[in-house]
């Protein structure tokens, strides 16, 4: 297997490249005659060759549909069809088939304005019905998944000064409250609404995202003054467009949605083209989007968007317009005059399992011991908020407990008011994100259901970090053991939940 | 040179100048190419659409930087390999590991639909392919299964010439062993039971 100029080892990869077909005319000739004179060559040159042979039976077959996708590609990047309206972009693509994928990711600036919220526990607060028509006008004018025309369908966008529509919430469907939005490039936002049960109007201006926010509630000479803290420190991701730019490139690069034709209708006399839809970000557990939009003028006609945070909730926004004319003092940040000011400070950083656990324990605290039922922020909402904490309930009986039940006693009967609305305003909004926002991989469950807190050896919750082996389990008594298997709880809830809500 | 290389010298030239047509006419030569590069890469039909227009959208907009200095073809595996890098941990999650597809056939899964009544005898070559690591597969896959040459392979992982021999070479040797000491490159016992 040898001859003296060239030991067969250093043939060995020109004979792999040989039955590869990689060398060249010259150097394959060389090689092979080698192979001609050294039988252990030749005897492996062919078995090479056959691997080569079959490897290369397994050729990827390129046919007219696949020809097709390659050239209505390179057509629609020369010919500019990109730069065309949105809607017929989203038509173009619609022939697609839906792809199981992740959502874009958002950077939600998640409304901690408990006060607002104490009083409209069955509204969306403002905030997030800011960021959810941020999302579906951005998610319009991209498409809702990649395109080789992002920065053209960014344009329209970053060209409008100002925007304007009005906005529908349900809960089950049934409408909790109506507003009108209105936003003044580059990141001041109006927000106008009212609860329909309550008929309460109030009225939040935001400065920029991760910025000073006001809520004025008129009938109550109300003014409650946000200062957030640990916002983004990037600049750009705290001003309407920047975080606009930011959502559309995450959307581009980093996350991909499911996309299904919805057809046409007719809306409010108007010809529309609908799609469907739907992913899961880093910082949103989870959403679901209808679009309807004017294939003549490629303009939102009506948005329609759930999230999994919120099961049952769902905004429709409607009636946009574009480019009109907005007073400046609309957006001003001065309380007016006669007003009680109320300053918060909400919490813009990442939450994480020391959130959860302050959730869980602070929910414990205001519901006389026990679990929330299940995960679902809107139920917990409305539990802690419209049916009240059990004041007088279960008193607790860990000495933990006790020394924050002798603290609260010491502050008068506004400590637990004032840990209910901080519950409701941040700590528990906080912790219950981080639990929703966990990815399918992390195989998240719940069952802290009808436990109370403090029973030992009782999980509660587990999950696996992100490229970790062992799972992290809480147990009742809010301790944290690592387990390389997940516990077996009969009826353990997966969290999120797995089922998206329909629109 | 050849006629083909003067004609794609020349579309080179015209799609630089802005001529959309140019551009087109050098997307089809590649077509089959850069289809195959995307799926082998992405293992994802969907995804290796996206590669595509991605990848011929960078191409248009990067084409007056082309220099020569490679093949067109190979230029483009270059951007097929960093579109394909962008969006890869968003992707992971979703496509099937090496390993599950070993186990599973997964592979089959991501081949077109007139594919997956591929033999016994491709089940088993496919699955001998994804035990490789990583590093070996897609040098295997893009090669044999994409088509791709030496030169674009380096460009799609953004390594040396030389790497890429290597590689080669011992995936194959891998497999070769593979075949005598597992056959499993063997026809299937359904293949020989139904010889005469």
């Amino acid at each position: 297997m040898n001859d003296l100029l060239h030991p067969c080892e250093v043939w060995a990869e020109p004979i792999s490249l040989a039955a590869a077909g990689c060398l060249s005319p010259d150097e394959e000739a060389e090689a092979r005659r080698h192979i001609e004179t050294c039988p252990a060559c030749r005897e492996r040159f062919r078995q090479l060759a056959e691997v080569c042979g079959a490897l290369a039976e397994l050729r990827l077959p390129v046919g007219d549909e696949e020809l097709a996708v390659v050239r209505r590609a390179a057509s629609a990047v020369s010919s500019g069809e990109a730069r065309r309206s949105a809607v017929e972009w989203i038509r173009r693509v619609l022939g697609r088939r839906p792809r199981e994928s992740h959502g874009p990711v958002f950077r939600t600036q998640r409304p901690f304005d408990w006060r607002w919220i104490m009083r409209h526990p069955a509204s969306f607060a403002s905030a997030a019905v800011f960021l959810f028509v941020i999302g579906g006008v951005a998610l319009w004018f991209h498409g809702g998944g990649t395109t080789p025309a992002l920065a053209d369908f960014i344009t329209p966008i970053l060209e409008a000064k100002t925007v304007k529509f009005k906005f529908v919430g349900e809960i089950d469907g049934r409408i909790t409250m109506r507003g009108v939005v209105m936003v003044l490039a580059p990141s001041r936002g109006r927000v106008e609404q009212e609860e329909i049960s309550t008929k309460s109007k109030s009225v939040e201006i935001t400065s920029s995202f991760g910025g000073k926010s006001i809520l004025l509630v008129p009938d109550k000479k109300l003014a409650v003054v946000n200062q957030p803290i640990n916002a983004p420190r990037d600049e750009a991701a705290k001003n309407f467009l920047g975080v606009l730019r930011s959502y559309l490139l995450d959307a581009r690069d980093k996350a991909d949605v499911r996309r299904e034709p919805l057809g046409e209708k007719e809306i409010d006399g108007r010809r529309a083209v609908g799609f469907r839809l739907s992913g899961r970000g880093l910082h949103d557990p989870g959403w679901v989007m209808s679009l309807w939009g004017d294939p003549q003028t490629g303009e939102p006609i009506r948005i329609e968007k759930t999230d999994l945070m919120c099961p049952g909730k769902k905004v429709t926004m409607s009636d946009f317009v574009f480019n009109l004319d907005l007073d400046e003092s609309l957006f001003s940040l001065e309380v007016p005059t006669g007003y009680k000011i109320v300053n918060i400070q909400s919490d813009l950083s990442l939450p994480n399992e020391k959130s959860l656990i302050e959730t869980f324990r602070q929910y414990g605290r205001l519901s006389g011991g026990i679990f929330p039922d299940t995960l679902n922020w809107h139920l917990i909402l409305l539990q802690i908020v419209n049916q009240g904490p059990k004041k007088q309930a279960v008193r607790p009986k860990s000495e933990e407990r006790q020394n924050v039940n002798r603290r609260e006693m010491k502050r008068g009967g506004d400590a637990l008011e004032t840990l209910r609305e901080k519950f409701v305003g941040e700590l528990g909004y906080r912790g219950i994100g981080f639990a929703v926002d966990l990815p399918p991989e992390a195989d998240a469950h719940y069952a802290g259901k009808g436990v109370k807190l403090g029973a030992a050896d009782t999980p509660i919750f587990w999950y696996r970090p992100k490229d970790a082996k062992k799972y992290r389990v809480i147990y009742a008594d809010l301790s944290v053991r690592e387990s390389a298997t997940p516990p077996h709880v009969p009826n353990a809830q997966p969290v999120p939940a797995p089922a998206s809500p329909k629109i | 040179v050849d006629v083909h290389q003067d004609d794609q010298c020349e579309l080179i030239g015209r799609a630089q100048a802005g001529e959309a047509a140019a551009f087109e006419r050098l997307a089809e030569q590649h077509a089959a190419r850069l289809w195959r590069g995307a799926l082998a890469l992405g293992r994802d039909r969907h995804w290796a659409e996206d590669l595509v227009q991605e990848t011929l959208l960078e191409a248009w907009r990067s084409l007056p930087r082309f220099d020569g200095r490679c093949r067109f073809s190979t230029w483009l595996y270059g951007i097929l390999r960093h579109r394909f890098l962008k969006g890869r941990r968003r992707h992971d999650a979703a496509r099937p590991s090496a390993a599950a597809a070993l186990e599973e056939d997964h592979l089959a899964a991501w081949l077109p639909d007139r594919c997956a009544e591929a033999s016994e005898d491709a089940r088993r070559v496919r699955q001998a392919v994804a035990s490789l690591p990583e590093e070996h597969r897609l040098v295997v896959e893009l090669r044999f299964f994409a088509g791709a040459t030496l030169e674009e392979i380096a460009a799609a992982l953004d390594c040396p010439l030389g790497t890429v021999k290597s590689r080669l070479h011992h995936a194959l040797e891998k497999l070769r062993q593979m075949k005598l000491a597992v056959n499993l490159f063997a026809p299937s016992r359904e293949t020989r039971e139904s010889k005469p």
